[in-house]
């Protein structure tokens, strides 16, 4: 197992997931707290997008972000994330190539696909963290 | 009138009969016949005579229109006695032309004669049957035979070498008739005159000739027309029949008046030769051995013959029955035929619509990989996921809350029925097998196909709504095929929509009664709606609008629905969208 980050984390940092469904973002959330990370669930865009500019906003450190959800899809989510310096990972059951190259090209970190090794997540989650935030 | 009879007085020759006949029928005023007899066959002797001519002259001189002497014996003994009646007309009526006596030529007298040919008899024998080897010759035994007999045995000495004769004379009747019943093969009778047998018994005119005909095997000959339709073959016969009625023409014709000096003698021509049908036909003889001119008479008609146009009528009838029944036979043998085949096509058909309704499932399953793999991906990381948090818990500081481990576990089992159900539907809709109607909810039916293509949806983008009234009948039908037609117009549904705004994409599902019998399953997009001629079109199959489109979903869809005996079809939405209705029968409580 790779490193003790989860024992030793100097800050809490927050990871934000969002996908519709309920059953996934319980089992990230799960994930990315038995890496010592906090994480906050949101079954939307629209949802994590009130969460940003709600009276008592988020502050995220990362965002996980599902590619297929009905309402606002993440490639959409992630134009109206786009300025923030949010570092987004995606992760999609259904990989397809034109929406990856549309991500990354967009500036996404990775795009993971469902389902993935908590290895290859906790690597890319760090991968994206190591940036520094937009000041 | 005397008539004055060769034979008899009982009975009268045939001659007599028809000269009597003739002049009730051709004379219409009444005439006082007398009957008088020179009994010829029985009294020939002068003593006899002689009381005869006194009891006539006493009787009748000086009282008589008209004497009518009947044959040669009568018209012998008139011409022996020429004063016997004064002035008074003779008609002669049937006189051999050769045997008319001198005596007979009186001015008063006129007469009918024929020719007689006794050898003209053989040769009609030997013409009819060639193969004759013994001719037999029956006569009487009266004067007037024994004379015709004698004339013949001269006459026929022309036929020495040819023929054998045999001359049965002056025997009795039962003698003749038991000798003739004797012949055999290769023998014919040939009958002369029968008018007294060999005992001195006088016989009926026809008497001789039935005798022996009863019991002769042989053809048996004669010399009369009257005998004809009697028994005899036929030939050129001795007219005594006409003799009478001609004679009995002359008669008339004095007693209206005409002097009989001014009538001249009638000499009847030869009668064409007259033959019995029965005679011929009995004993083999072809009518073209008959000589021409020859009449046959009591020809017996076939019954082809006598019935023909009734037995044509009745065959073309049973014909026609006949070719109306096998008409009707094979008729119904081709239709059971026909039924048959039929059966055995519709089970074809249903076996290949099921084959197809199969096949085309497979391949929208097929098409629809991607988004069962995000299906089944969805829980799948959720287990993986849950799992590996689990573990990193576990060895991060031992088990230290068993609340978060139960949840997670729990999510796990969750996920896993998740996951298991997703491939328990796609199997489900694999499964190869015939129409199997049962009582079924139509709701959850459809509802499974929306779980089925949940994924699909979120993938196009696509919000998908199931509206079902709550407590719906169960229907009866196929589940497998109902929830394909479902699946196929829910994702044309979703393809109808693909061109919309994501935000109007909508597709909205209604389960609900249509009448009493039926459910109505009703499909709704917002799409562009079909072109008002394709409303109906989209239904024929390998009709499509997609690029990668088999052309076959609705076309079996309706099938299927059909087969079900509900109904498939499409309307345009007043709004915008197509909306597809599919009805099932309700099953029966």
């Amino acid at each position: 197992m790779p490193g003790a980050p989860a024992t030793t984390p100097r800050k809490q940092l927050i990871i934000a997931i969002v996908d519709d469904d309920a059953s996934v973002c319980r089992a990230l959330e799960r994930l990315v707290r038995s890496l010592g990370f906090e994480g906050a669930t949101f079954s939307g865009g629209q949802h994590f997008l009130d969460a940003l500019s709600g009276p008592v906003p988020i502050l995220p450190d990362c965002a996980v972000l599902d590619i297929h959800m009905p309402g606002m899809t993440g490639i959409e989510l992630q134009q109206r994330l786009a300025g923030t310096g949010l570092p987004i990972v995606f992760i999609t059951a259904h990989d397809d190539p034109v929406l990856r190259k549309q991500a990354l090209t967009a500036g996404a970190k990775a795009f993971l696909r469902k389902p993935f090794d908590d290895e290859l997540f906790v690597e890319t989650l760090y991968a994206a963290l190591s940036r520094p935030r937009d000041p | 009138m005397l008539v004055l009879e060769s034979f008899g007085p009982s009975p009268v020759t045939a001659g007599s009969a028809a000269f009597r006949a003739t002049l009730e029928r051709e004379y219409d005023r009444p005439v006082d016949v007398h009957h008088a007899t020179v009994d010829a066959a029985r009294f020939a002797d002068p003593a006899h005579e002689a009381q005869l001519v006194d009891f006539l002259k006493s009787r009748y001189q000086g009282k008589l229109d008209l004497v009518a002497p009947m044959l040669s014996p009568a018209a012998e003994f008139m011409s022996r006695h020429p004063d016997l009646f004064g002035d008074t007309p003779v008609v002669v009526a049937g006189i051999s032309l050769r045997r008319i006596p001198p005596g007979l030529d009186t001015p008063a007298t006129t007469y009918v004669a024929a020719r007689g040919d006794p050898a003209g008899h053989i040769e009609n024998v030997l013409r009819l049957l060639p193969d004759t080897r013994r001719i037999v010759m029956v006569f009487g035994a009266s004067k007037f035979e024994r004379f015709s007999s004698a004339l013949a045995r001269k006459q026929f000495q022309q036929f020495a070498g040819r023929v054998d004769f045999d001359w049965l004379e002056g025997l009795s009747m039962d003698e003749t008739s038991a000798r003739v019943a004797a012949l055999s093969q290769g023998s014919v009778v040939v009958l002369a005159n029968l008018v007294a047998d060999g005992t001195g018994l006088a016989l009926d005119k026809d008497e001789g000739v039935r005798r022996l005909y009863a019991v002769a095997k042989v053809p048996i000959f004669g010399y009369f027309e009257s005998s004809l339709g009697k028994g005899i073959v036929g030939g050129r016969l001795y007219p005594d029949v006409t003799l009478g009625v001609e004679g009995a023409r002359l008669a008339i014709r004095i007693l209206k008046g005409e002097a009989s000096n001014k009538i001249t003698p009638v000499v009847l021509e030869e009668n064409a030769p007259v033959y019995d049908w029965r005679e011929l036909h009995r004993f083999g003889i072809p009518e073209d051995r008959l000589p021409p001119g020859s009449e046959v008479r009591y020809r017996q008609l076939t019954v082809w013959e006598a019935y023909r146009w009734h037995i044509a009528a009745a065959i073309a009838l049973l014909l026609l029955q006949a070719v109306l029944i096998s008409g009707l036979i094979l008729q119904a043998a081709r239709r059971r035929r026909l039924e048959a085949e039929r059966k055995r096509t519709e089970a074809e058909l249903l076996h290949t619509r099921a084959e197809l309704a199969h096949m085309t499932r497979v391949f929208t399953l097929g098409e629809l990989s991607a988004s069962l793999a995000h299906e089944l991906n969805q829980p799948l990381t959720a287990i993986l996921s849950n799992a590996q948090a689990a573990q990193r818990f576990i060895s991060a500081g031992g088990v230290t809350d068993l609340q978060e481990v139960s949840e997670i576990l729990g999510d796990i089992v969750e996920d896993n029925k998740r996951a298991g159900e997703v491939i328990r539907r796609v199997r489900s809709l694999v499964k190869k097998e015939g129409l199997d109607a049962e009582p079924l909810d139509m709701a959850r039916a459809v509802r499974e196909v929306v779980l089925l293509l949940h994924s699909d949806a979120v993938l196009r983008n696509v919000s998908v709504s199931l509206e079902a009234e709550p407590a719906l009948p169960a229907v009866l039908g196929d589940r497998i095929q109902l929830q394909q037609v479902t699946l196929n117009l829910l994702l044309n549904a979703f393809d109808a929509v693909k061109e919309s705004n994501a935000s109007e994409r909508a597709v909205v599902l209604k389960v609900e009664p249509d009448g009493k019998d039926m459910l109505k399953v009703a499909v709704s997009d917002s799409g562009h709606g079909l072109a008002g001629d394709c409303v109906d079109q989209v239904f024929d199959a390998f009709y499509t609008t997609k690029p990668n489109g088999l052309g076959m979903g609705l076309s079996i869809s309706r099938s299927i629905v059909e087969a079900h005996r509900g109904r498939l079809w499409a309307e345009n939405n007043p709004g915008r969208g197509t909306t597809f209705f599919f009805t099932v029968p309700v099953a029966p409580q």
